[in-house]
């Protein structure tokens, strides 16, 4: 046995028995020997602690108490507390409903018709960018004028 | 199951109490308030203020009460109350007078001469047994106050580990880890203590 299991006897200690092999190890180990020796001590003094009686509550605690607790100020307490708590049940009810209302008008359908449409439309939206890109009409023009098709000996022969 | 009379007439004052009934919470005085002396007392180990912490924790149940669902039962809801409130008076007043044996009152020294006395706890003499408890009271008053808390739930008040993780709402294992921790603190400030003297 190690003081391992030693410690775990000490931490269960619920005052039963001490077990054989624990008994064994306190034989060989002085660390655990004091350890067991000075709780054994402090547990006496909780034990005889535990013994005194404890003591009563005075005649008619109870009926002062329920005075005191039915005065305005504590009922009145009592009473806002309990309508604190039903009207924050009723508007955080109410918060969700109307979440949820409001989720249900803006958000599009889910489900697989919504990501499929998703899908097509960045398709197409790639398709159509793809057969815009090449040339547009304004720049054919442009870049006809900017650029003549000619070929470098016709200068020299038109002059 | 057909629950008893008794627990049906509770569950009725309960509800009451919840719409602030404080003549029915009245009766939750009645049936609780020895337990609710007896974990202050062990807790905070004050006779004279236990009267005061034992009215400042009902009132706080009653005004609480709203809160209790019937999870767990009523009284382990109101030790749950008492203990998070004795934690807090232990955290405010941070030391604590001792109550040596010589200042119990007579009545309760001689119950407890008379216990000591017993035969069940025999091989220490009526002396060292007393002053083994003023140890223990004086190890406990210097104790901080989770340790004072957890400490006194076990050995005083003799719950198992599976009780007070119902009553502090904590796992078993976390209950035994920090019983532990404060045995281990408080067997170094005995040793402490005993090479001080």
């Amino acid at each position: 046995m190690r003081c391992n299991e030693m410690r775990r006897w000490f931490e269960d200690g619920d005052g039963g028995q001490m077990p054989a092999s624990v008994r064994e190890h306190l034989q060989t180990c002085a660390a655990c020997q004091a350890d067991e020796r000075d709780w054994s001590l402090v547990r006496t003094g909780f034990r005889v602690l535990s013994q005194e009686p404890v003591p009563d509550a005075s005649t008619g605690f109870a009926a002062r108490l329920t005075r005191r607790l039915a005065e305005p100020a504590l009922a009145g307490r009592a009473a806002t507390q309990f309508w604190d708590l039903v009207g924050r049940r009723v508007i955080l009810v109410g918060s969700l409903l109307t979440l949820t209302l409001v989720m249900a008008l803006v958000l599009p359908p889910s489900g697989p018709w919504r990501s499929t449409a998703g899908l097509d439309l960045s398709l197409l939206q790639a398709e159509v960018a793809a057969e815009n890109d090449p040339v547009l009409p304004d720049d054919v023009g442009s870049s006809q004028s900017a650029a003549p098709n000619v070929q470098p000996g016709e200068d020299r022969k038109g002059r | 199951m057909a629950d008893s009379p008794a627990a049906n007439q509770e569950r009725e004052w309960i509800k009451r109490a919840q719409r602030g009934d404080a003549e029915a919470f009245g009766f939750l005085v009645q049936r609780y308030q020895r337990r609710v002396f007896s974990v202050a007392y062990n807790l905070v180990n004050n006779r004279e203020e236990v009267e005061d912490l034992a009215q400042e924790i009902f009132v706080k149940a009653f005004l609480g009460i709203q809160g209790y669902d019937g999870r767990s039962s009523f009284a382990t809801w109101l030790s749950r109350v008492t203990v998070n409130h004795c934690y807090d008076y232990l955290r405010r007043r941070r030391t604590s007078r001792v109550l040596y044996f010589s200042q119990i009152n007579e009545e309760a020294q001689r119950t407890l001469e008379a216990k000591a006395e017993s035969p069940a706890q025999e091989g220490i003499n009526v002396e060292d047994r007393i002053a083994l408890r003023d140890l223990a009271a004086k190890l406990l008053s210097r104790a901080p106050a989770e340790d004072r808390v957890i400490l006194g739930l076990k050995e005083l008040e003799d719950l198992s580990v599976q009780e007070i993780a119902e009553m502090l709402d904590l796992k078993e294992s976390t209950v035994k880890v920090r019983l532990h921790r404060a045995r281990r603190r408080m067997l170094e400030d005995f040793r402490r203590w005993q090479h001080g003297r």
